[in-house]
C-alpha cells in the first residue's frame, strides 16, 4: 500500500533555532497516526512543512504519491491547534466558504453540512455568529470545517480540544469512522489515553527530532520493564531511580528511569520504613509513561 | 482563478456588511441628503413671497419692463407702484409689503435709492427681484440687444492658455470640483487600506489564516483580497457619485442662482487612472503592516502614520490651489502617496504638464507594483513567524535570504 503522507529527513530551523531535525515518517490510508511530543517539540512546525505553510530548509514531503498541488490541497482536512474561523460572521456561510475553497460546489456543500450540523448539535446554532458559540461549539464547527469536503488525509491537531465527556466520544467515533473509510489520519495530541485508543502506529518527536517511531503495542512492548506497578501503605515518591510516581485506582504506578531495574526499586523500598509494600508487578508502561521516560529521562527503545 | 474569485466575494460580502462600511458608505450621503433638505426647508419658510413696492419720483420705472426685455415673471415677487411714501408705508405697515424703495427724483444724476422696511430686512430674493426690475427699467431705452446684453451685466471667463480648459463666475464651483472629488477618492482609498489591514490582522488574530494557507496560496489569497476590496471601493465611490450627481440635479430647483457645474470628465479619467494604482499601493503597504504585527491594534496605529502620508496635501491644500505651479506643488504631485490627491487638487486651477502627469503615474504604478511583490514576500515572511511580530531587522534579513535562496 502506497503511503498517503512520506516524510523523509525534514530539517527546518528560524534563525538559530532549529525546530525540526531529520524528521522521517509515513502514513498510509486507514490508519490514525499520532504525532506526539511534548510542547515546542516541533510538532505543529512539521504539521506547517507538511502543508506548505513552511518551506523546508531540507528533506522531502510526499503527499499522495506527489508534491502539493491544487488538487492535493482539496485531499486535505486540516484542524489547527488554534482555531480559525471568522468570529464576526454567521457559521453555515463560513463553512461554506471554506468547503468552496477546497472544492466543492455550494449545492454539495450546503447538502453535506446539513447532516454535519445535526450530527454535532449545531443545526439549530447555524445563523449564529461563530463568536456567539461556545469553545465547545466552535471547536465542533471547525471539525466540521475540516471533513466537510471528504478528504483523504485528515489532520487534526489537538481535537479534543474544549470538549465534554459526550462530545470527546462523539468526535472519537467520528475519527474511528474516518479510519474505518480508508482515510489517513494524523493526530496531534496530548491526551495519552486517546492515542492508546485511537493510534495504529506513532511519532514521539522531542526538540525536533524523532525519538520514537512504529506500532504503539511494539513501543510499549519495547518498554516493558521500565515501569512497576504497587500497592501498599505510604506515600512511594521520592524514590531513586524513578521518574515519575502516580496514585491510580489505589495502586502505585511508577516510570523507572533509563537504566534502573524494577529489581533495584524493589530493594530500594524493601529497605525503606515508611511504606509497606503489598503487591509489586513488573507493568508493560502506558504511553504516558513512555512520553515522560523519552521526553524527561532520555530513553529510547528496546529491543523486544 | 475561481479561487481568487471566492475569495474576491467573501471579502466583498464581509466587507460590505460591516457596520463601520454602512456608516461610512452611507454617512456621508445622508449627511448630504440631509444638508440639502435643511437647505431647501430654509429656503421654504425663510422665503417671504410678500411684495416689494416702490415710489418713484424720478418717473422712470415701467412695471412691465421685465416681460418688456423678454424676462420671464413668474417666479418673481409681485413690484408694486405706489404714488406716495405714506400709501407705501401704509401698505408696509398692514404687512402687504416686505419693503418698498423710494426712488428720488434726481435719481438718474445720483443713482441712490432708499429702502424702507420695517423690524425683517427685505429677503434676499425679494432684493435680487427688484434690481432685476430696476436693471430692465434702466435699459429698456436702448435697442433690444444692447438692451438685453446690458441687462445680462458682464461675465468673466477665465481660459487657460492652452483653451482647453475654461472657468467663469457662473461656474465658480466647477473649480472646486476635483477638490471634492479628491477627498471622496482619498476617504475611499484609505478606508479601504484599513479595511485590508483589517481582514489580514483578523485573520491572523483568528487563525483562519493557517486554515486558508492550507487551500490557499498567498497571491491567491492576496489578488482575492485586493480584487473584493477593489468592488467596496467602487460601490463606496459609485454611491457617493450618485448621491452628488442627484444632488446636483435637485439643487438648483431649491436654491435660487445655484452656480452652474461642469463635469471636468478628462479629469474623472486621470481619477480613475490614479485610483486604480493607489489602491493596489495602499493594499501592498497595508498587507506589508498585517503581516508584520500581531495584533490589529498594533496594525491600525502604524497605518495612522501611513494615511498621513496619503493626506499630507490636505495640509497644504491652500498653498496647493493658490499657487499650483509651485515647484513644491509639483513634488507632491510626483511623490507616489501624495500624487492622486496632489493632481486632483491642482487640477482645477491650472493646467497639469504633460510630462508631470505621466512621470507622476508612472512613479505611481512603479511604487504599486513593487509594494505589492515586497507584501507577497513579507505576507509569507510572517507566516514563518506565526502568532509573533516581525522585527525591521528580521525583514530585511529575510528578505536577503529568500532572494539568496530563490
Amino acid at each position: 500500500m502506497k503511503p498517503s503522507v512520506s516524510i523523509t529527513h525534514i530539517s527546518k530551523s528560524f534563525g538559530q533555532v532549529k525546530a525540526v531535525k531529520d524528521v522521517s515518517f509515513e502514513v498510509f490510508p486507514g490508519e490514525i497516526f499520532g504525532l506526539l511530543g511534548p510542547n515546542g517539540a516541533g510538532k505543529t512546525t512539521a504539521i506547517r512543512v507538511m502543508l506548505d505553510i513552511f518551506r523546508p530548509d531540507g528533506g522531502s514531503v510526499t503527499l499522495f504519491d506527489g508534491k502539493l498541488t491544487e488538487e492535493t490541497k482539496h485531499r486535505i482536512g486540516y484542524l489547527p491547534e488554534e482555531r480559525g474561523l471568522y468570529k464576526d460572521l454567521k457559521l453555515e456561510p463560513t463553512l461554506i466558504y471554506l468547503a468552496t475553497l477546497k472544492g466543492l460546489d455550494e449545492a454539495t456543500a450546503r447538502q453535506r453540512l446539513e447532516s454535519w450540523l445535526k450530527r454535532f448539535e449545531l443545526y439549530e446554532h447555524r445563523q449564529k455568529k461563530v463568536q456567539e458559540l461556545s469553545k465547545g461549539m466552535q471547536q465542533k464547527a471547525q471539525l466540521i470545517a475540516t471533513l466537510l469536503h471528504d478528504p483523504d488525509l485528515i489532520i487534526v491537531d489537538e481535537p479534543f480540544s474544549g470538549l465534554d465527556p459526550v462530545n470527546t466520544r462523539l468526535v472519537k467515533d467520528i475519527i474511528e469512522e474516518q479510519r474505518q473509510a480508508g482515510k489517513a489520519i494524523i493526530m496531534s495530541t496530548h491526551q495519552m489515553h486517546q492515542v492508546e485508543a485511537l493510534c495504529n502506529r506513532i511519532v514521539l518527536i522531542n526538540n525536533g527530532e524523532a525519538v520514537l517511531y512504529g506500532e504503539v503495542d511494539r513501543i510499549r512492548r519495547q518498554f516493558a520493564g521500565n515501569a512497576v506497578t504497587l500497592s501498599g501503605q505510604g506515600t512511594f515518591t521520592d524514590i531513586p531511580g524513578v521518574l515519575e510516581a502516580r496514585q491510580q485506582n489505589g495502586d502505585w504506578h511508577l516510570a523507572l528511569e533509563v537504566g534502573v531495574s524494577p529489581q533495584e526499586v524493589l530493594r530500594t523500598l524493601a529497605l525503606r520504613d515508611d511504606v509497606k509494600l503489598e503487591r509489586f508487578e513488573i507493568a508493560e508502561p502506558s504511553l504516558d509513561d513512555i512520553f515522560v521516560m523519552v521526553v524527561k529521562g532520555g530513553a529510547t527503545a528496546g529491543e523486544e | 482563478m475561481a479561487k481568487v474569485w471566492l475569495v474576491a466575494k467573501q471579502e466583498y460580502h464581509r466587507i460590505a456588511g460591516k457596520k463601520s462600511f454602512l456608516i461610512a458608505t452611507l454617512g456621508i450621503p445622508i449627511l448630504f441628503i440631509g444638508l440639502m433638505v435643511v437647505i431647501a426647508l430654509i429656503t421654504i419658510f425663510s422665503e417671504d413671497g410678500r411684495a416689494i413696492g416702490y415710489v418713484d419720483y424720478a418717473g422712470i420705472l415701467q412695471p412691465d419692463a421685465l416681460e418688456a426685455i423678454g424676462q420671464d415673471t413668474k417666479h418673481y415677487v409681485e413690484i408694486l407702484p405706489y404714488n406716495d411714501e405714506a400709501s407705501a408705508l401704509a401698505a408696509l405697515e398692514a404687512g402687504e409689503l416686505q419693503g418698498y424703495y423710494v426712488i428720488p427724483s434726481d435719481y438718474l444724476s445720483a443713482p441712490s435709492v432708499e429702502r424702507v422696511t420695517l423690524d425683517q430686512p427685505v429677503s434676499d430674493r425679494g432684493r435680487s427681484d427688484f434690481w432685476d426690475f430696476m436693471r430692465a427699467n434702466l435699459v429698456r431705452q436702448l435697442p433690444e440687444a444692447e438692451a438685453q446684453r446690458l441687462y445680462e451685466g458682464a461675465k468673466l471667463s477665465l481660459r487657460t492658455m492652452d483653451g482647453k480648459r475654461q472657468t467663469s463666475d457662473a461656474d465658480f464651483l466647477s473649480a472646486f470640483f476635483p477638490a471634492i472629488a479628491a477627498i471622496l477618492f482619498v476617504f475611499s482609498v484609505l478606508g479601504t487600506g484599513g479595511y485590508m489591514l483589517q481582514a489580514i490582522t483578523d485573520e491572523k488574530e483568528n487563525r483562519t489564516m493557517e486554515v486558508l494557507m492550507t487551500t490557499l496560496s498567498p497571491e491567491q489569497l492576496m489578488g482575492g483580497k485586493a480584487l473584493g476590496l477593489l468592488g467596496v471601493a467602487l460601490t463606496q465611490i459609485g454611491l457617493w457619485g450618485a448621491t452628488l450627481a442627484v444632488g446636483l440635479i435637485v439643487a438648483p430647483l431649491f436654491i435660487a442662482d445655484f452656480p452652474k457645474i461642469t463635469i471636468p470628465w478628462s479629469m474623472a479619467i486621470v481619477g480613475v487612472l490614479y485610483f486604480l494604482p493607489s489602491l493596489v499601493l495602499i493594499s501592498g503597504m497595508m498587507i506589508t503592516i498585517g503581516a508584520t504585527v500581531s495584533e490589529t491594534r498594533q496594525g491600525q496605529q502604524i497605518s495612522g502614520i501611513l494615511n498621513l502620508a496619503f493626506n499630507f496635501p490636505m495640509f497644504f491644500v491652500m498653498v496647493i490651489m493658490g499657487n499650483p505651479n509651485h515647484p513644491f506643488t509639483v513634488a507632491l504631485s510626483l511623490f507616489p502617496t501624495t500624487s492622486f490627491i496632489t493632481i486632483l487638487l491642482r487640477w482645477g486651477f491650472t493646467t497639469i504638464p504633460t510630462w508631470q502627469l505621466i512621470v507622476s503615474w508612472i512613479l505611481l504604478a512603479g511604487t504599486a507594483w513593487f509594494s505589492i511583490h515586497f507584501a507577497a514576500r513579507v505576507f509569507r515572511l510572517g507566516m514563518l513567524h506565526y502568532g509573533q511580530p516581525l522585527t525591521f531587522k528580521g525583514i530585511l534579513t529575510a528578505l536577503r535570504q529568500s532572494r539568496q535562496g530563490a
